[in-house]
């Protein structure tokens, strides 16, 4: 269900001055509208590689690269920028959601937002790296490895073969973070102070923290391989959960 | 009749080059036409050749035409003289230039034996309005008019240097290539299928464009914005987008060939 | 559409002349017809087949068709998830969250109101039936809430939800049954990892502990799967014998979860 926005405006591509350069395909903008609510952009691939980073304006910029067997008649001009999406790429949008559809070769795309955007990304094998983030973060890839730097808010991630690499900054209280991987390893960093719920779950790994871990149910592991606790007396819920993979929690 | 075939073939070498599909027929005539009209447009039909048209200051349109006949017998050549014409009239103040011949008639299998070139040279007031057309053997250069135009050719490229007005260029097979010294006030299109676009505007451009490419790209040195249904307006091989504030129609469509907007 | 007829129109086309249907039949009769071709040649057009002349089509049709097929099925898929991510006990407009919400706050609104008219100057004592109605209140707006996210579009939200349930002191039928359809059809794995988690909560409800059973059956994801082995043999469920045991001899199952199922068993069978 589609609904036209009063005042939508996708400004393709800018200056040729701008760092965009280094992707050499296509660049796409998609300024604010007039709501205040955060956007929420959702992109899904299957090979390319996902990066989402963080700019002060309002605007979202989608920066793509056709797929590499795609031979264009002729290379990018000098002073020129394409300013058409390679034809694998969609980009739409539906209300407060912009939805980016990858290509099938392993072309990356690039997403600069506004640093309160809330962002799906799901790739089955494509690489996730998100930096800076304050919205909601939410990755999930097959085989490929999850990096998410200096997000503040909430995250939640899972791979199958992948690892995740976490640091945050900061941890909405009220927002739950959980990270799951079957086969690969889950590294996170949070802030020192953090007051949470932890759950651990590891079936034939291991799981580490300089967290002082205040374990429940004492030495005796409760049910299975998860072993739940508190950090700093006890508050958001951050549960880990790997079956063949390790966890490290580390202090910013 | 070999004689006077050996005598044109040496002088016409070139020409004969340029324009021999037929090796073996070596049966040739060349000839020059000149007309002087005065009229603001210039309407012109041809079939075989180039046309080169060039604005300046002068108030009349002076047509200057290279005739080449390749014949594979006398009795052909004959034929072609006679089957073959360029009417120039005035009608009006259209000057007209029609190439006619059997080809355009119904019924006519296209095997004549012969093949007529006309190649024309045209000098005309600058502000003519101008509708050209050819199909085969030549390309289309248009350069310093700033009237109106439609510009049709087939298989050959189209130029337009240091020109303004608005129309269409078209062309089937070949490049499309206009520079403008001041950007169009109306609707105007450049379609090649199998050629590449490129166009160079004044900075300033307002417009709403429409591009089409299925197997090139489309490249621009400025900012475009599209507004409204994302998915309607970038679907799967045209975008609709917008320079500037907007207004002026413009299109550009190419199939095999990209496209390349220049503004500054 | 014999050839001559076709000739007579090749000069229309070429001038760009002949337009919709006799064009497209002009066309298709070129590409089949050698003698016309080498008429249309002979006016010195390269003939260069359907895709010179036709209206565009993608010209590798073949790979095109494959990348729509995909995407096809992508989105298929992805629908045919999203439509299955829970979709509210929608008996009546009374499931739709906005008004669960109304009715929560009414219900609060309400409780308050009550309670300030009964209760006599001063704070109440304890054990006031009418503190425990408020609090009664307050839980079902913690469940409207929960539901309400449960609901949700963003990942995220939905752990929320199941957060919030677990968190509730007495979690209802409804909570458990939205709680096992994410268990069973959530999209995203973390939700449905917490979401067994919370089931824990309910280890007197026997049809619980037979729709977790049943989960098992239809789970693909290790962690999953291990979580519900683990919940089961924490609950004491011998319901989950069969699937358990069947897991443990399934081949296309993770090892690791295979030996899980293994070691379940011996805990279960021990439980008599």
């Amino acid at each position: 269900m589609k609904r036209y926005l009063a005042l939508v405006a996708l400004l393709l591509a800018v200056t040729a001055a701008a760092p965009a350069q280094e992707t050499t395909g296509a660049r796409v903008v998609v300024p604010s509208s007039n709501t205040s609510r955060a956007r929420v952009i959702k992109v899904t691939t299957v090979n390319a590689a996902i990066t989402v980073r963080t700019h002060s304006g309002t605007d979202v910029i989608v920066e793509t690269e056709g797929g590499r067997n795609r031979r264009l008649p002729d290379r990018t001009p000098d002073g020129l920028h394409r300013i058409d999406l390679p034809r694998d790429v969609s980009v739409s949008e539906d209300g407060d959601v912009i939805n980016v559809r990858g290509p099938v070769n392993s072309g990356p795309i690039v997403l600069t937002v506004p640093m309160n955007t809330s962002v799906q990304l799901k790739s089955v094998g494509g690489s996730i790296r998100v930096d800076g983030v304050h919205g909601e973060v939410d990755a999930s890839t097959t085989n490929a490895r999850i990096e998410v730097m200096n997000i503040s808010g909430t995250i939640v991630a899972d791979t199958t073969n992948g690892s995740i690499t976490a640091s945050m900054d900061q941890v909405d209280p009220s927002k739950p973070i959980s990270f799951s991987s079957v086969n690969g390893s889950i590294h996170v960093s949070l802030p020192a102070d953090l007051k949470a719920n932890v759950k651990l779950r590891t079936l034939n790994g291991s799981a580490w923290s300089d967290f002082e871990m205040r374990m429940n149910g004492g030495l005796n592991m409760p049910r299975g391989g998860t072993m739940t606790g508190t950090i700093n007396g006890g508050g958001v819920e951050a549960s880990f959960s790997t079956l063949n993979g390790r966890i490290e929690i580390r202090k910013k | 009749m070999k004689r006077r075939a050996i005598i044109f073939l040496l002088p016409m070498l070139v020409l004969a080059q340029r324009h021999a599909r037929h090796n073996n027929w070596s049966f040739e005539d060349n000839e020059t036409l000149r007309r002087s009209f005065t009229g603001r447009k210039l309407t012109l039909d041809n079939v075989s050749g180039y046309v080169h048209v060039t604005g300046g200051a002068g108030g009349t349109v002076e047509v200057s035409v290279a005739k080449h006949i390749e014949a594979e017998s006398d009795a052909a050549l004959l034929r072609a003289k006679q089957e073959v014409t360029l009417d120039m009239s005035q009608q009006g103040d259209t000057v007209r230039l029609y190439v006619d011949g059997p080809f355009r008639h119904h019924g006519d299998n296209g095997n004549h034996g012969y093949e007529v070139y006309y190649d024309y040279d045209i000098q005309v007031p600058s502000n003519i309005e101008l509708d050209l057309k050819t199909i085969n053997a030549g390309d289309i250069v248009v350069k310093g008019t700033n009237g109106d135009f439609n510009i049709h050719g087939l298989n050959g490229g189209i130029e337009m240097d240091a020109v303004s007005g608005s129309g269409t260029v078209h062309t089937l097979n070949g490049p499309v290539k206009v520079s403008f010294t001041r950007n169009p006030t109306n609707a105007t299109s450049f379609h090649s299928l199998n050629g590449s676009i490129e166009v160079h505007f004044q900075p300033g451009l307002n417009a709403d464009m429409k591009y089409s490419t299925l197997n090139g790209a489309v490249y621009a040195d400025f900012d475009v914005t599209v507004a409204g249904d994302l998915s309607q307006r970038m679907a799967h091989r045209t975008t609709q987008a917008r320079v500037g504030s907007g207004g002026l129609p413009l299109s550009f469509d190419t199939l095999n060939g990209s496209i390349k907007l220049y503004t500054k | 559409m014999n050839c001559e007829r076709i000739r007579e129109q090749i000069p229309e086309v070429l001038a760009g002349r002949l337009e919709g249907a006799a064009r497209e039949r002009l066309i298709e009769h070129l590409d089949t017809c050698a003698a016309c071709r080498a008429e249309v040649a002979d006016l010195g057009v390269v003939w260069r087949g359907m895709e010179a002349m036709a209206q565009p089509e993608p010209s590798p049709a073949m790979k095109s068709r494959f990348l729509e097929t995909l995407h096809a099925y992508e989105e298929g898929f992805q629908e045919a998830q999203r439509r299955l991510t829970y979709t509210a006990p929608k008996r009546s407009w009374f499931w739709q969250p906005a008004w669960q919400v109304a009715f929560a706050a009414v219900l609060l609104a309400g409780g308050i109101a009550g309670g300030r008219y009964l209760l006599p100057h001063g704070a109440a004592p304890p054990g006031n039936p009418e503190i425990g109605q408020l609090r009664g209140q307050v839980e079902t707006l913690r469940q409207m809430v929960a539901l309400s996210l449960l609901q949700d579009q963003s990942a995220s939200s939905r752990l929320r939800g199941v957060t919030y349930s677990y968190q509730m002191t007495r979690p209802d039928r409804d909570v458990a049954q939205a709680l096992l359809h994410a268990v069973n059809q959530d999209t995203n794995v973390n939700v449905r990892l917490n979401a067994v988690d919370a089931l824990a909560k309910f280890a007197g409800d026997p049809e619980v502990r037979k729709a977790l059973a049943d989960s098992l059956a239809v789970q693909d994801s290790p962690l999953v799967q291990v979580a519900l082995i683990d919940l089961l043999v924490q609950l004491h469920a011998r319901e989950g014998v069969p699937v358990i045991l069947k897991l443990s001899q399934d081949k296309d199952a993770n090892e690791a979860v295979r030996q899980r199922a293994v070691s379940a068993l011996e805990k279960l069978g021990g439980v008599q």
